[in-house]
């Protein structure tokens, strides 16, 4: 350790009145005890997909449920044609559930993130949406990258309806079980939104003006 | 920043004679006001999930050596660097010395409190092209002012202002039009987007610093910090080590509480989770990342009767719900930290003499301390905080004596009660004629010069509660 480290670390413990580094056991001890109370959360009817869709409609999000991931191209077409930009190009990135698909012919896909800067739309892949909030979850990496999901205008985030989960502490159990985190989780609540403007909300202050989900309900693919 | 808190009595009637400001003012409060209301209403048991958060922050207080190491441990080991500083200039020199390094040209910041209380921003404008890319940090930027409230920092600008400044300094053209917002705002987002491709540097605050992975979030809505600490090269975070949790489980109720109190929101736009550097097969993130970690006066309020004021999570509830904020606005307060939370924070970080007006600008009507997502003790802290200015024979001579006579007299009952009958009669002949309460006291001006003084209307507290107990008898 440094010395400007140790200085700070025994200005910390002169604070706290004690002499060296705590029992890391009691500590932990302590902390279970704290949090084993169940905690407050929101209480919803219904169910956990119908929740979450609620919630993101309320938070200036669109949605729609789609079969299969063979309709992903038709419904990013009308994302786009929405958008004023029928022929994209549509950002993507590498992750397996948008491989091989049957693109439009007046689409172009670009992949990776060589062009992101000016495409007018793109589509990522959520791990896990939570009900509670109605919030998309996205790890960073070579399937999904970070600047994908703020640089286009318009982002489509596909969810799996088996990645629906109920509260926020079950998505962290989901994503510490996937190993180490990646450099970037994302928690994503509707789009891109500013009250600095005399507290009047504006959409798409520097990220996404629109945020449009595709719930896949096809339990069977990847 | 300079302080100006030492003039918190010139700024306040400064302030109370802008229109501009009034007009700002009024129509930002409501608003916070009602949508945490609705938030709140809507969950189930809000006292319940105050009282974990507080748990959480006092646990966590009372342990952060131990958290602080184990969040280093995390960093390091996923390619991040920590940095220590122990006062301002330490982490202006820290991240100038980052900035040096890495060559940096142009520097983009978004929006971080511990930023402006170690006044990065003059520091880094000396040797670099710096940007805020949170909209209305870049307003105010562009204003050259520092921030009024601390998730709000433009709170005060009206729309014309806005439209004057983006008028200015984009197209260098004064007395056009009112623009809509909605014009403002893409324009803002056209200008900004090209700081952001461009930056070789991020500078980010943090909201909470996770011990368990070495990671710091982000609270948002714009998205402005996701680009930032997305495409430069290098990113720096400054935050406070109070920014603590052990936990991604203990960060769940911690986000609970925050939305709903800033914003009203259950959950903003977007919260992000940063753990370490750009890894070697993503195609985007920085290269370098940094976090600098500040105490510059948090110790000292950790060993001492403030150690509940680092639970804090800069949500800006208190400053939303309190009439003096509301009436004054941020500026008043004299430094980076406006409202209650501020009228606790300031005398910490910058000592008791020159902030001597601050604990005393303050009602006690209790409902920032009401309303805190942490259950901060506010008004006793603020009134704790008195204590300590008399104890340190600060204040005004005046105030001072009469307090003193007061204690005197208080203590010799046989002295106090005919006193205490005859001051209510007289006070009562007074309210008799003026209708229960006085415009103008002798030796109360500066208390009466701004409000009427309520009269008592009755007999003594005391003769009260003899004939109760003789009734009762």
């Amino acid at each position: 350790m440094s010395d400007t480290a140790q200085r700070f670390f025994s200005t910390i413990r002169r604070a706290l009145g004690r002499e060296a580094a705590p029992d890391p056991e009691a500590i932990e001890a302590e902390r279970r005890a704290l949090m084993a109370a169940p905690a407050p959360r929101p209480k919803w009817s219904g169910d956990d997909v119908t929740r979450l869709l609620t919630r993101l409609e309320a938070a200036a999000a669109t949605s729609e449920r789609i079969a299969s991931r063979a309709d992903i191209p038709a419904a990013v077409a009308r994302v786009l044609l929405d958008a004023g930009a029928p022929g994209g190009p549509v950002q993507i990135g590498a992750d397996p559930l948008l491989a091989g698909l049957e693109w439009t012919q007046e689409v172009t896909v670009a992949k990776g993130i060589d062009g992101v800067r000016t495409a007018p739309a793109s589509v990522t892949v959520a791990v896990a949406g939570i009900a509670e909030t109605g919030t998309l979850v996205l790890r960073s990496g070579p399937d999904n990258p970070t600047s994908l999901n703020f640089l286009p205008e318009h982002h489509v985030v596909v969810l799996r309806a088996g990645d629906v989960v109920d509260y926020m502490e079950t998505a962290w159990a989901r994503l510490h079980a996937d190993g180490d985190l990646p450099r970037t989780v994302n928690f994503i609540t509707g789009p891109s939104r500013t009250g600095d403007v005399e507290q009047t909300i504006e959409l798409g202050a520097h990220g996404p003006r629109r945020l449009h989900v595709l719930l896949l309900e096809d339990h069977d693919q990847l | 920043m300079e302080a100006r808190t030492h003039t918190f009595k010139a700024n306040a009637r400064a302030a109370l004679a802008d229109d501009n400001l009034r007009t700002a003012l009024a129509s930002a409060k409501g608003g916070f006001v009602a949508k945490r209301a609705g938030a709140v209403e809507a969950f189930p048991d809000f006292e319940a999930l105050r009282e974990r958060g507080a748990a959480i922050k006092d646990h966590t207080l009372a342990n952060l050596d131990h958290y602080l190491a184990r969040f280093t441990a995390n960093v390091s080991e996923r390619g991040g660097q920590v940095h220590y500083a122990g006062d301002d200039a330490a982490a202006r020199e820290i991240i100038l010395g980052i900035c040096r390094d890495a060559g940096a040209r142009r520097v983009i910041k978004s929006k971080t409190m511990a930023g402006e209380e170690i006044s990065l921003n003059e520091a880094l404008e000396r040797e670099h092209e710096l940007v805020e890319t949170d909209l209305g940090e870049y307003i105010i930027q562009l204003a050259k002012e520092p921030p009024s409230h601390i998730i709000a920092p433009a709170v005060h600008k009206t729309r014309a202002d806005i439209t004057r400044l983006f008028d200015e300094h984009h197209h260098h053209r004064i007395d056009g039009p009112l623009r809509p917002a909605p014009e403002l705002v893409a324009e803002a987002r056209q200008v900004l987007r090209e700081r952001f491709l461009e930056a070789d540097v991020d500078i980010s605050g943090a909201n909470f610093l996770i011990a368990d992975t070495g990671t710091v979030t982000l609270v948002t809505n714009e998205g402005n910090a996701d680009l930032g600490t997305t495409l430069p090269r290098v990113h720096i975070v400054i935050a406070g080590i109070e920014k603590l949790v052990p936990g991604t489980e203990e960060a769940s109720t911690m986000l609970r509480l925050l939305g709903r109190s800033a914003t009203g929101q259950d959950m903003s736009a977007y919260t992000t989770f940063l753990t370490g550097a750009r890894r070697p097969d993503d195609p985007d993130g920085p290269d370098e990342y940094h976090v600098v970690l500040l105490d510059n006066g948090r110790t000292g309020m950790l060993g001492n009767e403030f150690r509940s004021m680092l639970r804090c999570i800069r949500c800006g509830a208190c400053m939303n719900h309190c009439p003096v904020y509301g009436a004054v606005g941020g500026h008043t307060y004299g430094w980076v930290y406006p409202g209650p939370m501020g009228q606790v924070l300031t005398p910490m970080f910058r000592g008791l003499d020159g902030t001597v007006d601050l604990p005393n600008a303050c009602t006690l009507n209790g409902r920032c301390g009401s309303v805190c997502p942490v259950k901060i003790p506010l008004p006793d802290l603020i009134r704790h905080l008195r204590d300590w200015q008399f104890d340190a024979h600060l204040g005004h001579r005046t105030t001072r004596w009469a307090l003193h006579a007061w204690g005197w007299v208080a203590r010799r009952p046989r002295l106090y009660h005919p006193l205490a009958r005859i001051g209510t009669r007289v006070l009562r002949w007074i309210g008799g004629r003026r209708g229960g309460a006085a415009r103008r006291m002798p030796l109360a001006g500066g208390w009466t010069d701004a409000r009427d003084l309520p009269l008592p209307s009755g007999t003594t507290f005391q003769a009260a509660w003899r004939a109760k107990r003789k009734e009762d008898a």
